[in-house]
């Protein structure tokens, strides 16, 4: 499945959370912020959004990451564009 | 099982929102002292800048808690704590009974000693709403009279700091000791910190244990020590917090600087636990016992605290960090960055713009210091990570 991931850099402080809990998805640039990283589905270097194929079983953890960040800084949409987190 | 929460914050919610999905028949009760949902402490100063509205503060809605079966008491305190008999006397005088207690009683912020009008602390969404209208009312007045003041040397302080300059408030700032962070920064990495306020334009005055503060009802400004008096609007102050609320501590559950537990998040009290800001506990990654106040320990123990209740005892294993910027400067604290538990702290970097700082005890890297340069951060957090002892 794929996911459309984005991160807000002018919300994100930081903190990290969201590298701790999913670190195959977000890594943290040198500005202190978060970004995605690729899944192998396109190439390049992380970016603040990226489309990601990932296995559902990953989907769960990549959602918790976006709710673990204390600015809700991730915001994540499915395939068709609709948002699962945060939910609308 | 009955499984009562004191504590309304993230690391009591997240160890309800777990604990409801690894036990759909539990029973759990969350005492917030609060009268709000769960909301996040990080976004009240991007809600200040109007960079979020306030609606997006809250995680939760009350509809959350319904759906999850999880009670919530808004706006009632635990007033006292009964171990022997297992029950939690609240401010509305009913005793709660239960089979697990969790204390997930964050911090309290300490207070400065006098009041007025115009004196705030960015604790709750009530601070927030209070700081943001202040910042309204000063922007209807002439420009020249639009100050603030800043009083403090840790994260709210920044806060604060980072607030009035976006929204080009003059302001200045004091501090109660020699510099930021005095307990866990070098001299060295301090005067970084210092010369970057400097150069932003902002006095900043040292040494200040007792601000005075001027004014009747309203607060006209401060008075320095050598009797300088300094007008402001606003004074934001960020002095530091305390873990313990005296309902804790007058159940007899052992507490030092914070809630004492084991790894497992467990207190020498069978059936209590612990996690998130209040909690001390032993952390095997940095080999002594600690307390973390951030976000992200709070939600993670949140997390592990559930499973450890529900009797998975494994130790909580987190390289626990923090991450600030003041004016612009990135800082990031990761691990153990007690100055005073340190064998050794090693100033790997210090250039005019940044520094790190890297902290031993027994031989093993325990914690470090990011300021400016934030590019060794994961290398560092993964020197932390490895267990003590190993």
């Amino acid at each position: 499945m794929k996911l459309r991931i984005v991160v807000d850099p002018d919300l994100c402080i930081g903190a990290a959370s969201c590298v701790t809990v999913a670190p195959d998805t977000f890594v943290m640039n040198l500005e202190n912020k978060a970004e995605v990283l690729d899944h192998g589905a396109d190439m390049g270097a992380p970016t603040y959004e990226r489309i990601v194929e990932i296995a559902e079983s990953e989907l769960e953890n990549i959602i918790t990451a976006a709710q673990s960040c204390p600015t809700l800084a991730i915001t994540v949409f499915d395939e068709e564009g609709k948002q699962l987190y945060p939910s609308t | 099982m009955r499984i009562l929460i004191i504590g309304g914050g993230i690391a009591g919610t997240t160890a309800a929102e777990e604990l409801r999905h690894r036990d759909p028949e539990a029973e759990i009760t969350i005492l917030a002292e609060e009268q709000h949902p769960c909301y996040s402490r990080v976004l009240l100063p991007h809600y200040v800048k109007g960079k979020v509205g306030r609606e997006k503060v809250f995680l939760k809605t009350l509809q959350w808690y319904f759906d999850q079966k999880i009670e919530f008491m808004n706006g009632v305190r635990a007033e006292k704590i009964d171990v022997r008999n297992k029950f939690v006397l609240t401010s509305e005088g009913r005793e709660l009974p239960y089979d697990v207690l969790l204390l997930t009683t964050g911090t309290e912020i300490s207070l400065l000693n006098d009041d007025r009008r115009g004196v705030s602390y960015l604790s709750t969404i009530e601070d927030a709403d209070q700081l943001l209208s202040l910042i309204n009312e000063l922007r209807l007045i002439p420009k020249e009279e639009q100050r603030g003041f800043v009083y403090g040397s840790g994260f709210i302080a920044c806060e604060y700091a980072n607030i009035f300059a976006h929204y080009n408030i003059p302001f200045g700032m004091a501090l109660r000791g020699k510099g930021f962070w005095s307990r866990s920064l070098s001299p060295e990495s301090q005067k970084i910190l210092l010369d970057h306020v400097k150069k932003n334009g902002i006095e900043i005055y040292l040494d200040e244990p007792n601000l005075e503060m001027l004014g009747d009802e309203e607060i006209m400004g401060v008075g320095l020590k050598n009797g300088v008096q300094i007008p402001t609007k606003i004074l934001g102050v960020g002095i530091g917090v305390r873990a313990n609320e005296h309902a804790v501590i007058e159940s007899g559950i052992p507490c030092a600087d914070g809630i004492l537990a084991n790894s497992a998040l467990e207190t020498a009290e069978k059936g209590v636990y612990t996690a998130g800001d209040a909690a001390e506990f032993d952390d095997e990654i940095v080999g002594r016992r600690i307390r973390y106040g951030n976000w992200m320990n709070a939600l993670m123990q949140g997390r592990a605290v559930a499973k450890s209740i529900l009797g998975d005892k494994a130790p909580f294993t987190l390289v626990s960090s923090y991450a600030t910027n003041l004016l612009g400067l990135q800082i990031v604290f990761i691990g153990d960055t007690h100055r005073d538990q340190a064998d050794e702290v090693i100033q790997t970097t210090l250039t005019d713009v940044s520094a790190e700082e890297i902290f031993i005890r027994k031989g093993k890297c325990v914690g470090a210091i990011l300021i400016g340069d934030v590019k060794n951060r994961a290398s560092l957090t993964k020197a932390v990570g490895q267990a003590y002892g190993t």
